[in-house]
């Protein structure tokens, strides 16, 4: 006796297909044409372990993450042609990833993320803690759930990395993203919540110094009240925002390079004191600071 | 402490209040062999094949539920006559779930019940878009910051524990499972996906835990063989987006802003007419992600059926 095999992802109770799955499916289709075969390769690659229909617990599911992945992978390589040192310094298992924030937008996420994909050995997925107001938001949240981005929750934090995840980290926040351009290259205080997570799960942390993301929109104000109204983090002017209108958000094409040094693995339970702990926060902070100058004293032009 | 329930000659009895509902019918089924059911409940029971019910038809805030204790040398009572329908004025909900289960857990503490399962859910941690994924139990009760409707169930779990660490020598299980879903339940979860139409808050698509009926009944027959107390998440198979199980159940979704059905579903609320309080959509817009595993852990549980087993079986009767 044959069985004919019904896909109940396509057909609604009656049988019909729904016009919008069918909408859906040749829209999917030709779009997934455009998906590079290498990302498609690498995200099987992937180790992280998804159920039997792709998804994660966070909703990561690497089906969607393509599309977003190869516009990601497509700026990483032709817009901003960043440049990777010492990517084979990550070590497998779970690790942190603790970078220097700039750039109003979080394009140094993107091409950390793009680097681990496409450049690391084996591919990784990059998570990154991003602004719990991102999860208020109808599409965005949704957007990045698919892509593996994670609420910045520490619970959130302690579950990947016991899962042994890689872990992107910018302890700035967004006051470091938000810096005026007389600040580029200079650190604001880090927080110390991530050292802390570090020494709970005992993962390494890999300093990570990011050149060309503080040109690629210079602010020269913080309008705080336009910020405080829109529910934003800061309202940066710049040279081409909001003077241009969201034209204004596409940042110059600056060309990046990204240092990953050697993993550093600290000793503590992660109930120390805040001093003791700022101490080894300190020597994160200044192999990054280190890194940086060396970057911008190797870097010959913004642009290329 | 693990340790089994030793084999006595005489014939070990367990009380199941609300034993007429969907998911306690099936309970009863997998009850052992070796244990008497006695069944109480508002509306008749279905009979159960090859075993024989004492079946009491009474309302649980009834003083004549306490003879039944008298009459009988209860060993063990699943608690499942809580009332969910939000259409239930909350007095009453209040009246059935709250003074109903101290009344009930009043007469386990007299006459010496050695062990007490009772039935909350992960509804009471709430839809937070803050909420980490992987809630433990020792998570904050958000719940009722913003849907005062269901604060009948966060009192209840809320009394249960506290009566559990009252009664450290009897063996108090209190379950929270993720949504229960499957063809003998009818919960708002399960309403919803058999409609055949789906409106979905647009560009929300959280992650949902399921579990089907037949493995929350193992789950509640598990709590039978080990005397521990606790508070326990319990977890199906996994976690989809809302979007993808609408799909396998085969509805066709439609999306509408959030703001828009909120306030519709609020007005209809209002004019009594509302299917369902208005804050409910936040369990379609943000994720309530619980861990388990300290269930499947103590009582050597592990869900039977697949993520497309348990969703399929909603609809497809």
């Amino acid at each position: 006796m044959s069985t004919v095999e019904v896909d109940h992802r396509v057909y609604n109770k009656e049988g019909n297909l729904t016009m919008l799955n069918m909408a859906l499916r040749l829209i999917g289709s030709q779009i997934d044409s455009a998906v590079d075969k290498e990302i498609k390769r690498r995200l099987k690659r992937l180790p992280n372990k998804l159920n039997e229909y792709n998804y994660d617990a966070w909703g990561f599911h690497p089906e969607v993450a393509q599309y977003g992945l190869q516009l990601c992978i497509w700026l990483y390589r032709y817009y901003w042609r960043t440049e990777v040192y010492g990517i084979e310094k990550v070590p497998e298992g779970r690790v942190l990833l603790i970078g220097n924030h700039s750039g109003q937008l979080p394009m140094d996420g993107v091409n950390i993320a793009s680097a681990m994909l496409m450049d690391a050995e084996p591919p990784r997925l990059v998570r990154t803690m991003i602004e719990r107001w991102f999860g208020t938001m109808p599409l965005i949240s949704t957007f990045a759930a698919r892509h593996g981005q994670i609420l910045g929750d520490p619970k959130n934090c302690v579950k990947l990395l016991e899962n042994d995840e890689c872990v992107v980290v910018f302890p700035e926040g967004a006051r470091g993203s938000g810096k005026l351009w007389y600040d580029r290259y200079t650190l604001v205080d880090f927080g110390l919540g991530f050292m802390r997570l570090a020494l709970k799960t005992k993962t390494p942390i890999v300093p990570v110094s990011i050149i060309g993301g503080e040109e690629q929109m210079p602010s020269f104000y913080d309008a705080k009240p336009l910020a405080k109204m829109l529910g934003l983090p800061y309202f940066p002017i710049t040279p081409t925002f909001p003077w241009l209108g969201l034209l204004g958000f596409v940042p110059f094409p600056t060309k990046y390079h990204i240092y990953f040094d050697d993993p550093l693995y600290f000793e503590g339970t992660g109930d120390e004191t805040d001093s003791e702990i700022q101490k080894k926060v300190d020597i994160v902070k200044k192999k990054i600071l280190d890194n940086v100058a060396f970057g911008l004293a190797q870097r010959k032009n913004i642009f290329w | 402490m693990i340790g089994r329930i030793s084999m006595t000659t005489r014939r070990k009895k367990v009380l199941i209040t609300g034993i007429s509902g969907g998911l306690a019918h099936q309970v009863a089924e997998m009850i052992p062999q070796n244990w008497d059911i006695i069944g109480v409940g508002l509306r008749e029971l279905r009979p159960i094949k090859g075993r024989k019910i004492e079946f009491h038809k009474l309302d649980i805030t009834k003083n004549k539920l306490e003879d039944i204790f008298r009459r009988r040398q209860l060993d063990c009572v699943i608690h499942m006559a809580v009332n969910d329908n939000p259409r239930v004025p909350i007095k009453h909900r209040h009246h059935i779930n709250v003074v109903g289960t101290m009344k009930l857990l009043e007469d386990c503490e007299r006459y010496k019940v050695k062990k007490v399962v009772l039935l909350s859910s992960a509804n009471v941690y709430g839809a937070d878009p803050n909420n980490p994924v992987y809630i433990s139990e020792d998570h904050p009760l958000r719940v009722t910051q913003s849907y005062s409707e269901i604060s009948d169930k966060v009192e209840f779990d809320s009394y249960c524990r506290s009566w559990m660490y009252k009664n450290p020598s009897i063996s108090t299980i209190i379950l929270r499972p993720c949504h229960i879903i499957g063809s003998q339940v009818h919960n708002n979860l399960t309403g919803y996906l058999r409609l055949k139409y789906i409106p979905i808050p647009l560009g929300f698509d959280p992650m949902i835990q399921v579990i089907h009926e037949i493995d929350m009944a193992r789950a509640i027959n598990a709590c039978l063989r080990y005397n521990l107390s606790g508070i326990y998440n319990v977890v199906g198979p996994g976690e989809l987006p809302l979007t993808e199980i609408i799909n396998i159940v085969g509805g066709a979704p439609f999306p509408i802003p959030h703001v828009v059905g909120y306030s519709a579903l609020r007005a209809l609320w209002a004019l009594g007419i509302g299917p369902l309080p208005a804050p409910q959509v936040e369990f379609l817009m943000y994720p309530c992600i619980i861990d388990g595993t300290r269930f499947q852990e103590d009582f050597r549980f592990s869900p039977q059926l697949s993520l497309s087993e348990t969703l399929r079986s909603t609809v497809l009767y």
